[in-house]
């Protein structure tokens, strides 16, 4: 223990020379304002940025690095709640409540419950890294194809809490996103499925190509058909405004612990952590709270819940990187080809090989959340203050800006065609009130879950036992069988009950 | 339903004709450049070198340090632009330059992909859609097992999937790629039958072998040199022509016996019909670059790469060998009775 | 809304058998557990059973229904009611999206952005003509220097056939 100590403090005496400070800075105001730029997503932005810390000394490329990493998550979070426009799969929960929030004019309030939320965890997060990587790494190591795919079935628990009012048109949502998700190589035996013979499509469609259209150009062209767009309550912006009054505070609390434990658990699992946290965390809120009917329509919890939990995840998401090598999600996979181009190598032995680096990186990891706190006191008025931006430029600007990031992913002209057609689709999604977040989790889930299943199928040669012998497994698919029918059941009571008055 | 006044409208419409003129115009675009002589002060302009694959990756690593080498060694003061047109496993960044015919400013970086997908994925571009300049690196696969693996050699392994086929298995990246050729020329060497478990990327192989959820892999060695030192992965064979000087006491498959030889290549191609005095140009530059200090410790060495400088006439016909040899081996192995999928 | 959703009830069925018919294609089974085909066949019949609910429920739910109502984002009945004036400039600023959407990398985006916001800020926003000069002329500019100097992005810049 005083060892360990002994070494963050080793690690803080780097990241707190006024250099890296400065780069850590500069890293979190870049990424935060790439991040908060519409159409543009966290791996993009972060990818973007990268080539900036190339021919730094590695760890102050690192702590820069990592700072636009939290900076370009926080800005996702920016562009969810106003434009409900989310920047990666992990923000998509935050945009249900999060925009409800922005037109009841209390944006700052969500901005500044999703702060104080990702302060929490992520401040959690980072002692559980210093703390707990190698334990956490062993839980890790636990889930194989048979876990996960269990866990994926709980995530898709989630589909009641977010699919709208109808509880048909958002299973029709989420099986549209998991049609989507078939479209490209199927790595299981090498085949092409539903490419059309176009090379460009066997990779897939990007998830940012997608969600810009779905929820960025879907809305405004949603929004313009009133004129002056939505209706946006407008409040005064100073940053009072976005501290939470009591009631809300009580309302936010246990949903920020809850939100925190939710992501710090999922966070250290390869493949969708975050966005698997921040869907279950919202779901968990939903069916915890006494309101759940609010949820949906600017509920606080709705915000501090998933924004606790991807931010919990996006902190524990570094152990694998860090103990094993190996990238945890799609943005740590580009923090990897940096930690490579720079000569270090990743793995068990980082920690006793590069202190220095390691350390550094972790001790930056405080500094930046502490970073991210105080610029948002100054900020939040600033972004908040975009709403008031006349509807029909902040709609040009977001097609533009939609535009661009949406070529950018790959520089090719598919990926903006795309784009639109997903914004004709999320307009039509919106005026027949289908769940465009239920095509998010279809199209997130959907190959982590199939993949999954074959996966373990193969390892069981064809026996489905195998979900249920081993324990982990097991009860997470007790967990989610009761999960998936308990509303299910609930519903058809209740609907029951309902057609019975009507009739009577 | 509107109020709007009909001038508006006007307005609109006029706005929309000129748009359709724009349209009009745009669709007159696109003349081919035809394959153009090259300057004495040849490259007198930027270079756009595309990398098929996203930032952060072992090719953009590799287009990176070849930039940053030619300028630091001072070997070549032409300006490379290192641009990642990635997507489609390769295919988009493929498409984009082999479209740009006669083009000497462009090049893209290879990898043994660039060889076998166009046959396993009957894709529209294959090598022979480029310009073959140099062949710069070779990439070892190693064949590695859980520290506590029962199995203490190949033999043990192959042995065991022999007796009872289908009883152990296998990770790798998605099928058709590296990892499941080398288990099909394995599988066709010995009598042994593995079963294959694809996974998304080299990184959730190495999270299933150490977790014991797959009892194999392969891997290049600079992925996994942090387990091997670590102790929690055990190496059981490489499958080049050589022992790595970094494990020399894990055998080759060829001297156990096994007709297996399976290396991976780096080099770099430019579009189609590039003029030779270009592609000479490079091919003399990247053979001066790889004969640096920078070069060798920084790149091949860190990266546990095997120099494999080859030119450009040889490269092309190590490229058609490959291309032989990979149609072969899946045929054999089914890859191609697939019919065309939808 | 009644009609809207029975024309997305037909949509969605008529997706789910082509999904069908182009998943049957697809091997339904490897060699342990499920295929390629075995997925999108599946989802294919869930479209098509879904389709038949949704077309039941486009019947049974009124076009008045107040959650129904309270549900839809814009709070405008109906699926192209469009608030008072609102047309031509939404026609116009959907309009204008596609054709700079196609056009973008043939025109290079310094022509199809100022293009764009020389429409839309005129006929869309309404601003005067100076104003909608402004933009055309800054917003290129602005995002030159963002996404090429500063990100070194390779975005086209001008017309591909020049």
């Amino acid at each position: 223990m005083l060892e360990l100590l002994q070494s963050l403090g080793d690690g803080f005496r780097i990241a707190l020379t006024p250099t890296n400070l400065l780069f850590a800075l500069a890293g979190v105001l870049a990424g935060m304002i790439i991040g908060a730029l519409p159409g543009i997503g966290t791996v993009v932005g972060v990818s973007l940025l990268l080539p900036l810390t190339y021919g730094m000394d590695p760890t102050s490329a690192i702590i820069m690095l990592a700072a636009i990493y939290y900076g370009a998550q926080y800005g996702g979070t920016i562009t969810s709640v106003l434009m409900n426009l989310p920047g990666e799969a992990a923000t998509v929960a935050t945009t249900l409540d999060g925009y409800q929030m922005a037109r009841q004019g209390r944006a700052a309030k969500a901005l500044g419950i999703a702060t104080i939320g990702s302060f929490v965890a992520g401040t959690v997060g980072v002692i559980v890294v210093t703390l707990l990587s190698p334990v956490l790494a062993n839980f890790a190591l636990k889930f194989g194809p048979p876990e996960y795919f269990a866990l994926i079935l709980l995530g898709f628990t989630a589909i009641s809490a977010i699919g709208g009012s109808s509880l048909v048109k958002g299973l029709t949502s989420v099986i549209l996103g998991l049609l989507i998700s078939t479209v490209g190589l199927d790595i299981m035996t090498g085949r092409p499925r539903f490419t059309f013979g176009e090379d460009w499509l066997l990779g897939g469609l990007d998830f940012v190509v997608v969600a810009v259209g779905l929820f960025g150009i879907g809305e405004i062209l949603d929004g313009m058909m009133t004129p002056g767009g939505h209706p946006i309550i407008k409040t005064s912006l100073s940053w009072r405004n976005s501290i939470p009054s009591a009631a809300e505070w009580i309302r936010s609390r246990w949903a920020i612990v809850r939100g925190t434990l939710v992501g710090l658990a999922i966070g250290v699992l390869p493949g969708a952590g975050s966005t698997l946290a921040s869907f279950i965390a919202y779901s968990v809120e939903r069916n915890a709270s006494k309101h759940p009917e609010e949820f949906g329509k600017g509920a606080i919890e709705g915000v501090a819940a998933p924004e606790s939990a991807n931010n919990a995840a996006s902190a524990t998401a570094m152990i694998p990187l860090l103990t094993l090598g190996v990238p945890g999600s799609g943005t740590t996979a580009v923090l990897l080809g940096g930690f490579l181009l720079w000569g270090l190598r990743p793995g068990p032995l980082l920690f006793t090989q590069h202190p220095d680096f390691a350390w550094g990186l972790i001790a930056s990891m405080y500094i930046g959340n502490m970073m991210l706190v105080l610029l948002n006191i100054f900020a939040i008025p600033v972004f908040a203050s975009m709403l008031r931006i006349p509807y029909a430029i902040q709609a040009a600007f977001v097609v533009i800006f939609a535009l661009v990031g949406a070529y950018s992913i790959s520089n090719n002209q598919y990926d903006v065609l795309i784009m639109i057609a997903f914004g004709l689709l999320g307009f039509a999604m919106k005026r027949l009130d289908f769940s465009p977040a239920g095509l998010i989790l279809g199209l997130v889930l959907g190959p982590l879950a199939e993949l999954s299943l074959r996966q373990s199928l193969t390892l069981s040669r064809g026996n489905w036992a195998i979900f249920f012998e081993r324990p982990i497994s097991g009860a997470l698919m007790v967990l989610a069988i009761v999960a998936l029918a308990w509303p299910l059941a609930r519903r058809a009571l209740v609907q029951r009950g309902d057609l019975i008055e009507a009739d009577g | 339903m509107t109020t709007t006044p009909s001038a508006v409208r006007i307005r609109a419409l006029s706005l929309a004709a000129l748009l359709a003129v724009g349209m009009a115009f745009a669709g007159w675009s696109g003349s081919a450049i035809g394959a153009a002589q090259i300057p004495e002060n040849y490259p007198d302009r930027p270079i756009e070198f595309v990398v098929q694959y996203a930032p952060g990756g072992g090719s953009d690593n590799f287009a990176r340090m070849i930039a940053s080498t030619l300028a630091s060694e001072g070997i070549s003061d032409a300006t490379l632009n290192v641009v990642n047109r990635e997507g489609g496993s390769g295919a988009i960044g493929q498409a984009y330059v082999a479209g740009k015919e006669g083009d000497n400013y462009t090049l893209m970086t290879m990898t043994s992909a660039l060889v076998t997908s166009p046959v396993v994925l009957d894709l529209e571009h294959d090598f022979e859609d480029f310009t073959p300049i140099a062949r710069l690196a070779a990439d070892q696969l190693l064949i590695v097992v859980p520290a506590d693996s029962e199995f203490q050699t190949m033999e043990d392994l192959l042995a065991a999937a022999s007796a009872e086929p289908d009883s152990v298995s296998w990770g790798g990246t998605g099928l058709g790629g590296e990892d499941s050729l080398l288990l099909g020329q394995i599988e066709q060497a010995s009598d042994a039958q593995l079963n294959y478990v694809a996974f998304e990327s080299g990184g959730e192989v190495q999270i299933a072998l150490l977790g014991g959820h797959v009892d194999v892999a392969s891997s290049n060695p600079n992925e996994i040199i942090g387990q091997l030192e670590a102790g929690e992965l055990r190496p059981l064979a490489v499958a080049g022509d050589e022992r790595l000087t970094l494990l020399p006491d894990v055998p080759t498959l060829q001297e156990m016996g096994f007709d297996v030889l399976f290396e991976q290549a780096r080099g770099i191609v430019g579009p189609p019909g590039m003029d030779p005095a270009a592609v000479q140009y490079w091919a003399d530059t990247l053979k001066a670059m790889t004969e640096t200090e920078k070069w060798q410790t920084e790149y091949l060495e860190r990266n546990m790469l095997l120099d494999a400088y080859l030119g450009p006439e040889e490269f092309a016909a190590w490229m058609a060998e490959e291309t032989a040899a990979t149609e072969a081996l899946i045929a054999e192995m089914g890859l191609t009775e697939a019919t065309p999928a939808p | 809304m009644r009609v809207a959703d029975t024309v997305a009830a037909l949509c969605v069925g008529l997706l789910g058998a082509t999904v069908i018919a182009m998943a049957r294609q697809l091997p339904y089974e490897a060699d342990y557990g499920p295929g390629p085909g075995f997925l999108p066949l599946w989802l294919g019949v869930a479209l098509v059973t879904l389709s038949v609910f949704l077309l039941r429920e486009s019947r049974v739910t009124p076009a008045s229904d107040d959650a129904a109502l309270a549900a839809i984002p814009a709070n405008q009945p109906g699926f192209l009611h469009f608030g008072p004036g609102a047309l031509t400039p939404w026609l116009v600023f959907l309009a204008s999206t596609v054709i700079v959407s196609v056009l973008f990398e043939r025109l290079g985006f310094a022509l199809a952005i100022g293009l764009f916001m020389f429409v839309t800020m005129r006929w869309v926003a309404k601003l005067s003509w100076l104003g909608t000069l402004l933009f055309t002329v800054l917003t290129p500019l602005m995002l030159y220097i963002l996404f090429l100097r500063l990100l070194m992005v390779p975005v086209p810049v001008g017309p591909s056939w020049l």
